[in-house]
């Protein structure tokens, strides 16, 4: 957190020095993941939460039956070479 | 310039008059220091008009501001803490008017400190502090943690247990940085006795509970309770906003996807949606792929990814998770080579019939496998395949005996014979 973080220019109540860091890269993993602290003290509603849109976050498709993808291919000819009495 | 310490004194003293709780939080809020706009240099201001006690918070704050203009980010961590240990003072003479500027206090400390230690990393001239500042910190929010839990105030509205929660989610946020798990154990002791007397999550600001549910589920996964981990973020989830992507919280609500994804896969089964991967980029990066390998029962792969993770997994206490998701993934695994076997009458004339060597040929094929069938062959016939009917017929027997597969062991024969409708159940828990 530099000097400039910690003292906004003008004294408004912007939210955390922490919101205004700069998105950093997603695919590194070595980086601190720390969850981020709540600035403001209440939130009530739906405006202050800012929802965007909505939909479906699960998918239930665990137990599908599919072969057809390269990995169940090469399974299958690799069984086909199996011995059996 | 005209000296702006006495309107701020005179701003304070208004907040304290009046309990003006949001007031007095701004007044000793960091972010707002900058109304000095010039060195504060002498702190001895008329502060008369004020009660002792108030007098080191007051100076306090204003060190602290005058410490981070000069950029002495230490000197400004020391004034921080004394000025929580002033506030700290307050609190237990004051009612829960004050918390709000507690909290701000609380927060400013832990960031200062943070830098402190981040700043004698990077400069190798000052000298080791005996332990880190974030530690010296978390002694003082300790203290306001046990002022607020042991309040005495019989009005409710009044008390200040309200504040507990907060607490917890800070000092967990500093354990968990250091690694140690035993003072959060001794912080959820804590608090264990006095639950009854406690507020529901629900009569809390949103962000405490939120902040709260969180730290608390990655205790509970380092403790290897991940239906409770499980619980404890949906409810996270749910309070910040459900499945709705929120605009101003998606940090936090990233944070919670990212934790939950795993162990919401462990307990129910239920994988991350494209929508979910399209608008969380981290929790996609992390476990886009290794989500699809483990359907696709594709084990190479699978630890391919896990080892790439790592480091994440171990940080957040999921590791473990990945250890039995590693199992389904077998589990899945036998499910492809059965729905394979069905298609290949000539070698396997009883499709409920699996001989353990099919099952010792897939769990080999996965381990080794590559996308290029010609090194595939190459390896196999440089002789490095390990048929390992032992390997295969011990997880077999531990998924029946876990309701994963129906069926029994021939072991004589060396044969699987599954249950002819229902080889392997839909399961929705773990063992």
């Amino acid at each position: 957190m530099s000097k400039e973080d910690q003292i906004p220019a003008a004294p408004v109540a912007t939210p955390a020095a922490a919101a205004s860091k700069p998105e950093k890269e997603v695919q590194t993993l070595e980086e601190d993941d720390e969850f981020e602290d709540f600035q403001e003290e209440t939130w009530l509603d739906e405006h202050d939460v800012g929802k965007q849109d909505q939909g479906k976050l699960w998918d239930e498709d665990w137990d599908d039956e599919d072969v057809e993808d390269d990995f169940a291919q090469q399974l299958k000819s690799e069984l086909a070479k199996v011995q059996t009495k | 310039m005209r000296n702006p310490v006495p309107g701020y004194l005179q701003r304070f003293y208004d907040s304290i008059s009046h309990k003006d709780s949001i007031s007095l939080g701004f007044q000793l809020w960091v972010a707002n220091g900058a109304f000095v706009n010039k060195p504060v240099e002498n702190t001895d201001l008329g502060l008369a008009q004020f009660e002792a006690h108030w007098r080191p918070v007051i100076i306090g704050y204003l060190n602290v501001v005058k410490n981070i203009q000069n950029n002495k980010i230490i000197e400004a961590f020391e004034c921080s803490n004394t000025l929580l240990k002033a506030m700290n003072r307050i609190a237990e003479k004051e009612d829960d008017w004050v918390l709000t500027a507690l909290k701000t206090v609380v927060r400013d400390l832990k960031l200062l400190a943070i830098d402190a230690d981040n700043e004698v990393k990077n400069n190798l001239s000052i000298p080791e502090p005996t332990e880190k500042y974030i530690q010296v910190a978390a002694r003082t929010i300790n203290r306001s943690f046990t002022i607020c839990l042991n309040d005495k105030e019989e009005n409710k509205a009044r008390n200040k247990k309200k504040a507990v929660y907060f607490f917890i989610a800070q000092m967990y946020s500093i354990y968990f940085s250091l690694s140690n798990y035993d003072l959060a154990g001794s912080v959820q002791k804590a608090c264990q006795q006095k639950m009854n007397e406690l507020p529901s999550l629900k009569e809390i600001p949103k962000g405490n509970a939120i902040s709260y549910l969180y730290y608390n589920s990655c205790l509970c996964a380092n403790d290897g309770a991940f239906e409770k981990a499980y619980d404890n973020l949906n409810q996270a989830l749910q309070l910040i906003g459900g499945a709705a992507i929120s605009i101003k919280y998606k940090n936090q609500q990233q944070s919670i996807l990212l934790m939950l994804v795993p162990i919401t896969f462990l307990i129910t089964r239920r994988l991350p949606s494209q929508y979910m991967l399209d608008n969380f980029p981290k929790v996609k990066a992390m476990y886009g792929d290794i989500f699809k390998y483990a359907k696709e029962g594709n084990l190479k792969n699978f630890n391919v990814h896990v080892k790439k993770i790592e480091i994440f997994l171990l940080r957040k206490n999921l590791y473990l998770v990945f250890q039995q998701i590693k199992t389904l993934v077998i589990c899945r695994l036998f499910k492809k080579t059965y729905l394979n076997i069905k298609t290949l009458p000539k070698i396997f004339p009883i499709y409920y019939q699996l001989p353990l060597s099919a099952f010792a040929k897939a769990l080999d094929f996965a381990n080794n496998y590559t996308p290029d069938s010609q090194k595939m062959e190459t390896r196999r016939n440089s002789g490095k395949v390990n048929f390992d009917l032992d390997a295969a017929e011990c997880f077999v027997a531990n998924m029946i005996f876990s309701g994963w597969i129906k069926g029994y062991i021939s072991h004589s024969k060396s044969v699987v014979v599954v249950s002819k409708s229902q080889p392997f159940p839909k399961l929705v828990k773990l063992v």
